[in-house]
C-alpha cells in the first residue's frame, strides 16, 4: 500500500460526503504506517509491521449527532460507515451543545513528517537493538527496549467545505539495562520527527551508565527532600496537571484545582513560579505537533502559563461562546514546551547541600483532583547528593505530591530538550528542563529496582 | 475466511516458517456517553483486519494490515517472515512451541441478549434516567455511559487450528459531582459497576438508579466528612474494591513473562522470581488465588487463546503459598527447567494489528468455606476496634516489581468496636505485598462474592489494553498503613 497522498485523500473524503445524507457531515481519515522491533533478556521479543487505515465519520442532523468509524474503505464499507453514523444520529436525543461544522480554515505550513522515517526498515531497527544489547552485555548488564517508528497523515473533511490534511512521522526509541545482580537499573529514551534530530547511541549511553551507577542502593528515610529531576520527570508530572486542570469548563464549573485560585487567576497573578513559561507551539524545529484537531480547527502558538500566570485554558467551541465568559476556543495543548534555563545538571548538583537526584517517575495517578496531587514512585536511578557531590545510589521512594508545588519551589533550571514520558514512547510532545526544586515529598520506601 | 487463512499459513511456509499464525478479527465497539440532560455523543467502533505471525529459525515476525484480500494477506506474511529474519542477529536461544493439538472449533460468549441488539433509545433513556435521579439527589454534575465490545475472532495455524470465537462485553458506568462554591470542595463518587463478560442482562439486572441516587447522597456526605487519621488500622475491603487490589499486587506479579525480564523496558519486573517458585509464602494461609480463562462473566474469558490454546482454570496461590505462573505457550518450551509445563492460555491480543504476547487471565481470590453460613461486612467488622471501610475503587499506583502499592476508594467509613461509623474522606493505604496479603485474616463468604475489573489493562511495547476480571468476597487486613491524602495549595 502506498502511504495515502494528498489527492487519494481527498478522492475519499469526497466519495464519503457524496454518500451522506445527513444535512452535515465531518469525515477523518488516519492511515498509519508503522514498525518496530522489542528485545528483552538481551535478546530479540517481537517484531512488526503495520499498514492500516482509520475512517471516521460524524453525521448531524440540526442537534442530533452520531459517529461511526471503519477500518476498510472499499465503496461498500464506506457506505455502510456512513449509513451507520446517520442511523445512530437520527435515533439520538438533541444535545444543545452540538456546533455547525465550522467552513474552510487557514492553518500553520506543518514541519512534523521526514520522508526518512517511512523508510525505516526492520534492519535498522535491529541494528539499534544489537549495539544495546553488545554493550549491555560488554558491562554485565541485561538489556530490554523498543525501537518504534510510524509515519501518519491527519486528515479532516466536511460538507462545508473543509479540508485538512498533514503528514506526521515519528521515531522512538527506550531502553532499560538492568544489572544480572538485579540491584541496579538504568533507563534512556528519546523521540524525534526526523532521523536528523534521533541519536539512539546518547540514549543507550544514559541507560548503561544510570545502570551501573545505579547498583547496592542503600536505604534512606522517606520525607522532604531538595530534589533534581529530570526534564522526563518534570514533563511527566507538569502534563498529569493539565489534563483536567487546564480546562475552561472544568475551571468554571469548580472542578479544576484552579477553580479554588480563581481570584488569582483572573486577577492575573502568579499561581506558579516566575521561571515557568509552558506553550504551545506546532511548528517548534525540534519538537513539532499538529497544525489541526481533530475537527479541523487550527493549532497555532498558544502560551498557557507566562512567569507563572495562567494565561489560557483549553476550550471547546461551545464552551467558548456559552461558559463563564466569553473565550477563544482552544484545543488541548498539542504539544508542550517549557522554556529553560542555563543551570547544568553538575550545576545544580553541586550547589546542593543535601537532597535527592531523579532519573526517572513511574506509575503516577492521581489522588486528589482538588488539589492535583498525583502519587507515583521513582525509577531507573535514585542517587543522594551530599554537600555538593553525588555520594550513593540509594532506593527507591513513593512519592505524593502536586507539580503545582513543584513549580512554586524551583530553585535552578536547565535547558530544555526533546523527552518521552514514563508511559509513552511514540507521540510525546514535550520539551522539558531539568528542575532543582525544594521540599519534594517522598512518602514511603519501594523495594523495587 | 479458511481460504484466506489459508493464503498466509501457505506464504509464510514459502518463506521458510516453521510455525505461522493469522487472526482475522472484526472488532464492534459501541459507546453512548451522557452528561446531566444531554447525550453527548453516540459511537460505533468497527474494525476489522489480519494479523500474520510467523516463527523462522526460532525467531518471531509480526505483520497485520486492514485491507483484507489474499494478496495483501500474502505480502504481509512476507513482511512478517523479513522482519523475523532481520531480527536473526538478536536471538540468543530460539523460541520453541510446544506440541498442542490441532483444533476446528467455535466459541462464543454465553449471552442472553447481545448490547449491539439494544436500540440506541433505550440506552439514551437509561443514561438519562440514571442521571435525574443522581442530579435529584443533589449531585452538581454526572456523567454516565454504556460501552460495549464485541471481538469477532478467527483464528488458524500451521498447527492445522481453524478457531472462530465471538465474545462479548459490556459496562454501564457514572460518576456523580458534587461542588460547594462556598469551600471550593469537590468530589466525586464513581459507580461500582464492573465491565463484565456478558451481555445487556448485567445492565438490566444492575440497581444503576438507586445506585446513582445513592452515589450523590454519598458524595455530598463526603463533603462534610471526617479527614481520616493517618496511621496503622484495620481495613475490611469490599470485592468491588479488592478486585484493584488483587489485580496489581497477585494478577501482574504472577506474570511469568515480567518474572522472566520482558517487560522490563516498561511495566517492569517482579518481586516473584522463578526460585521463588512452589517456595513464597505470599500471603496468609487464607490466601487461595485461581487464574482462569473459563470463569462465568470474566472479561477474560474466552474459549481458546491467541495461541490456539484451550483455555483452563489453575492455581497461583494455594494456601497461602505461591504455586504456578500465568504461562503462554512458548515459555513451556523455552521455560522448561522451571517446572511450569502445563498450558495455561494466557496468549491475547487486543487488536488484529496487535501481537499477541502473555496477558492476565481472570485471577480471582477464593471465598472462605464456611459451610453455608453468611459471612459478610458485619462478620468481618465484629472484632475490629480501628478500622476504615472502603468500597469501591479509586486511585492506584505500584512499583515496578509490585511491591510497594497504594490504592484510594470511591466511599470510606470509619468502623469502631465492630461498628460500621461515620465517613471518612482523604483516605489511602500504602503497603508491601507480602506484608498486606501475610495480613490477611478473615474472608467472608461465597454468598457475597462478586466480579470487578477492568476493560483496559495497560502492558506492552506498543501498548495494549487486556480485559480482565478478579473475583473475591469481602476481606479484613490487620494493622495496614492509611495515609491522610488531604492537601492545600
Amino acid at each position: 500500500m502506498s502511504f495515502l497522498s494528498e489527492s487519494e485523500a481527498r478522492q475519499i473524503t469526497e466519495k464519503v460526503l457524496s454518500y451522506a445524507k445527513a444535512p452535515a457531515t465531518v469525515v477523518t481519515l488516519n492511515p498509519v504506517r508503522a514498525g518496530n522491533t522489542r528485545f528483552s533478556r538481551n535478546e530479540a521479543q517481537t517484531s512488526g509491521a503495520t499498514e492500516t487505515m482509520n475512517v471516521g465519520v460524524q453525521s448531524i442532523y440540526g442537534l442530533k449527532k452520531g459517529a461511526s468509524t471503519t477500518d476498510q474503505y472499499d465503496d461498500r464499507s464506506l457506505l455502510e460507515c456512513v449509513q451507520r453514523a446517520e442511523e445512530l444520529a437520527r435515533f439520538a436525543p438533541d444535545d444543545k451543545e452540538t456546533m455547525p461544522v465550522l467552513g474552510p480554515q487557514k492553518y500553520l505550513m506543518g514541519n512534523a513528517y521526514s520522508p526518512d522515517v517511512e523508510a525505516i526498515t526492520p534492519e535498522w531497527r535491529a541494528k539499534i537493538a544489537a549495539d544495546a544489547i553488545e554493550k549491555s552485555r560488554a558491562k554485565g548488564l541485561v538489556a530490554a527496549g523498543f525501537v518504534e517508528h510510524q509515519a501518519t497523515a491527519n486528515v479532516v473533511a466536511n460538507s462545508k467545505g473543509l479540508f485538512a490534511y498533514e503528514k506526521e512521522s515519528g521515531v522512538a526509541y527506550s531502553l532499560t539495562a538492568r544489572s544480572t545482580d538485579e540491584t541496579g537499573s538504568g533507563w534512556g529514551g528519546g523521540t524525534a520527527n526526523r532521523l536528523a534530530d534521533f541519536d539512539a547511541g546518547s540514549m543507550t549511553a544514559r541507560a548503561l551508565d544510570l545502570a551501573v551507577r545505579s547498583q547496592k542502593p542503600v536505604a534512606l528515610e522517606p520525607g522532604n527532600y531538595t530534589t533534581i529531576l529530570s526534564p522526563e520527570c518534570v514533563a511527566d508530572l507538569t502534563l498529569t496537571m493539565f489534563f483536567g486542570g487546564f480546562n475552561a469548563r472544568n475551571y468554571d464549573e469548580g472542578r479544576s484545582f484552579l477553580s479554588q485560585l480563581s481570584k488569582q487567576v483572573e486577577g492575573g497573578e502568579k499561581i506558579f513560579g516566575e521561571k515557568v513559561t509552558i506553550y504551545t507551539d506546532p511548528q517548534h524545529p525540534e519538537n513539532p505537533s499538529n497544525v489541526f484537531d481533530g475537527e479541523g480547527f487550527p493549532i497555532k502558538k498558544t502560551e498557557w502559563i507566562t512567569e507563572g500566570v495562567v494565561k489560557t485554558m483549553a476550550c471547546n467551541r461551545y464552551w467558548a461562546e456559552n461558559g463563564k465568559k466569553k473565550r477563544e476556543p482552544q484545543p488541548f495543548p498539542a504539544n508542550g514546551i517549557m522554556v529553560g534555563g542555563k543551570t547544568s545538571i553538575d550545576e545544580m548538583v553541586a550547589s546542593t547541600k543535601r537532597g535527592l537526584i531523579v532519573a526517572r517517575l513511574w506509575y503516577i495517578r492521581p489522588l486528589d483532583p482538588q488539589t492535583c496531587l498525583f502519587t507515583g514512585l521513582t525509577r531507573d536511578g535514585l542517587f543522594l547528593i551530599e554537600n555538593g557531590k553525588i555520594t550513593k545510589p540509594v532506593k527507591n521512594f513513593r512519592w505524593n505530591e502536586t507539580p503545582v508545588k513543584m513549580l512554586r519551589n524551583i530553585e535552578a533550571m536547565g535547558p530544555s530538550r526533546r523527552v518521552i514520558t514514563s508511559e509513552q514512547d511514540l507521540g510525546s510532545n514535550l520539551f522539558f528542563p531539568a528542575l532543582k526544586v525544594t521540599d519534594f515529598t517522598f512518602a514511603s520506601l519501594s523495594d523495587a529496582v | 475466511m479458511k481460504e484466506l487463512a489459508d493464503v498466509a499459513l501457505d506464504a509464510a511456509r514459502g518463506k521458510g516458517a516453521s510455525y505461522a499464525d493469522i487472526r482475522i478479527n472484526r472488532y464492534r465497539r459501541q459507546f453512548i456517553l451522557s452528561r446531566e440532560d444531554r447525550i453527548q455523543n453516540t459511537v460505533s467502533l468497527d474494525a476489522f483486519g489480519f494479523g500474520v505471525r510467523v516463527l523462522v529459525d526460532g525467531v518471531w515476525g509480526f505483520a497485520a494490515g486492514s485491507k483484507v484480500d489474499k494478496d495483501t494477506i500474502a505480502r504481509m506474511a512476507g513482511v512478517a517472515a523479513d522482519t523475523a529474519k532481520a531480527n536473526r542477529i538478536l536471538q540468543k536461544e530460539p523460541v520453541i512451541l510446544v506440541p498442542v493439538p490441532a483444533v476446528v472449533d467455535t466459541w462464543q460468549t454465553p449471552i442472553t441478549k447481545s448490547p449491539f441488539r439494544i436500540p440506541m433509545k433505550t440506552k439514551a433513556d437509561l443514561l438519562l434516567a440514571i442521571n435525574a435521579a443522581a442530579m435529584k439527589a443533589g449531585a452538581t454534575f454526572v456523567n454516565s455511559g454504556i460501552f460495549a465490545v464485541e471481538e469477532d475472532k478467527y483464528f488458524a495455524s500451521t498447527d492445522g487450528s481453524y478457531i472462530s470465537q465471538l465474545l462479548t462485553r459490556v459496562w454501564p458506568n457514572f460518576n456523580v459531582t458534587v461542588v460547594d462554591r462556598a469551600s471550593g470542595k469537590f468530589d466525586t463518587r464513581a459507580a461500582l459497576t464492573t465491565p463484565i463478560g456478558t451481555g445487556w442482562e448485567y445492565v438490566e439486572s444492575y440497581p444503576l438508579i438507586e445506585e446513582a441516587k445513592l452515589a450523590a447522597e454519598q458524595c455530598k456526605e463526603k463533603q462534610g466528612a471526617k479527614s481520616v487519621t493517618a496511621g496503622k488500622k484495620d481495613l475490611v475491603l469490599s470485592p468491588e474494591h479488592l478486585w484493584l487490589t488483587i489485580h496489581e499486587s497477585i494478577g501482574h506479579p504472577t506474570e511469568l513473562d515480567r518474572a522472566l525480564g520482558y517487560e522490563a523496558n516498561f511495566a517492569g519486573t517482579s518481586f516473584v522470581t522463578p526460585d521463588k517458585l512452589g517456595k513464597l509464602q505470599y500471603g496468609s494461609s487464607l490466601l487461595n488465588v485461581v487464574g482462569d480463562r473459563t470463569q462465568k462473566n470474566g472479561l477474560a474469558t474466552c474459549g481458546y487463546d491467541d495461541d490456539g490454546v484451550k483455555t483452563t482454570g489453575f492455581d497461583i496461590v494455594k494456601d497461602g503459598k505461591f504455586v504456578g505462573y500465568q504461562t503462554i505457550r512458548e515459555q513451556n518450551g523455552k521455560f522448561k527447567a522451571l517446572g511450569e509445563t502445563a498450558l495455561k492460555a494466557c496468549c491475547y491480543a487486543d487488536n488484529y494489528s496487535s501481537v499477541p504476547f502473555q496477558r492476565m487471565p481472570n485471577v480471582s481470590m477464593k471465598p472462605h468455606d464456611w459451610g453455608g453460613k453468611k459471612v459478610g461486612f458485619e462478620e468481618l467488622a465484629a472484632d475490629v476496634k480501628d478500622g476504615v471501610l472502603i468500597e469501591g475503587a479509586g486511585s492506584f499506583s505500584i512499583d515496578q516489581q509490585r511491591y510497594n502499592f497504594q490504592f484510594g476508594g470511591q466511599v470510606f467509613y470509619e468502623i469502631k468496636n465492630g461498628k460500621k461509623g461515620a465517613m471518612l474522606r482523604d483516605v489511602a493505604y500504602q503497603g508491601k505485598t507480602p506484608e498486606f496479603w501475610a495480613s490477611l485474616d478473615m474472608i467472608g463468604s461465597d454468598h457475597f462474592y462478586k466480579l470487578g475489573g477492568s476493560f483496559n489493562d495497560g502492558k506492552g511495547q506498543p501498548g495494549q489494553a487486556n480485559a480482565v476480571s478478579h473475583g473475591s468476597s469481602w476481606c479484613r487486613f490487620r494493622g495496614v498503613n492509611v495515609i491522610n491524602t488531604g492537601r492545600k495549595i
